[in-house]
């Protein structure tokens, strides 16, 4: 969650004014979030979920991070085809509307 | 089974503090992060986040991130407890330590990384944001003092990793000048106190 975290305080208007904010942190974040969305997809490979065979509280962590990304304007590439398997997986979850 | 370590590394000792807490003892191996050695891909392969410390088990297997690693041990050698002892007392261990990582440990690392000449042309450094952490880091101090007002410890009469992570998260701070101030007297009281206990030297 944290460069996702970082980001979001950047572009989004959420909290100008409320925090100082530092374009170009946020900018370096990005960077970094693209590179953990590859290295997360080659991390899941053909497990079912992040940790392994059991959906855990890793993969709550990691579904509001993506979707918390994309409200900071990044989302994962559709080339990582096992992040995207994963993420219609959790997402189809009835957890996922909490 | 081992440790890959790093003395000079605030996360590593974290690990090592926690394992003398426990009367532990586990073999190191140095991976030198002053030579960028955690970035080689012989060591990518134990860990491919290239942080440290990382845990290897007899069996192969591989636990990096520091309180996961506490996790591991605390599950093997329950005693002394350092992670909470009932529902409660666990969950209110898990809230400190997690505050004192993400508000103290983490903006003292913020704080480094991004003004030390330690990490230059490694990573991207920006400064101005390195100057927040710093900033942030000295508040949580001043608001640490007025909890440690009526308890001993930071989660409560307990030594648990709350303090180990408040403990290093300071020490660490001294790197860019966050420091306790004279009037932050609780705080000075328990860090004296968990800096005198043997495993603080760990």
């Amino acid at each position: 969650m944290g460069p996702s975290r970082g980001r979001s305080r950047i572009p989004a208007t959420f909290f100008k004014g409320r925090i100082k904010q530092f374009p170009e942190y946020g900018a370096a974040q990005h960077e970094t979030v693209k590179n953990q969305f590859q290295w997360l997809d080659q991390q899941i490979g053909n497990k079912p979920f992040i940790a392994g065979n059991r959906f855990t509280i890793a993969d709550i962590t990691a579904e509001v991070a993506v979707d918390f990304g994309a409200f900071a304007g990044i989302k994962p590439d559709p080339s990582l085809k096992n992040l995207a398997r994963w993420h219609q997986s959790v997402s189809s979850r009835p957890s996922a509307k909490a | 089974m081992k440790i890959y370590d790093f003395t000079q590394a605030p996360n590593p000792r974290r690990v090592r503090v926690f394992l003398a807490e426990k009367g532990l003892t586990v073999p190191y191996e140095q991976i030198n992060i002053g030579t960028a050695d955690n970035r080689k891909p012989e060591f990518l392969k134990i860990n491919p986040m290239g942080t440290l410390p990382v845990l290897e088990l007899d069996d192969g297997t591989r636990i990096a991130e520091s309180v996961a690693i506490c996790r591991y041990f605390e599950e093997t050698k329950p005693e002394p407890p350092l992670m909470g002892v009932d529902a409660k007392d666990k969950a209110v261990v898990e809230m400190w330590q997690r505050r004192m990582e993400l508000e103290v440990l983490s903006m003292a690392a913020g704080s480094f990384r991004n003004t030390s000449d330690f990490f230059k042309g490694r990573i991207p450094q920006v400064k101005e944001y390195g100057e927040v952490c710093k900033a942030a880091a000295i508040k949580r101090l001043e608001w640490l003092d007025t909890v440690l007002a009526d308890r001993e410890f930071i989660a409560g009469p307990r030594y648990t990793i709350a303090d180990i992570t408040a403990l290093i998260g300071i020490d660490f701070g001294r790197t860019t000048g966050i420091r306790i101030q004279e009037n932050q007297k609780n705080l000075a009281r328990w860090h004296q106190s968990v800096s005198s206990r043997p495993s603080a030297k760990a």
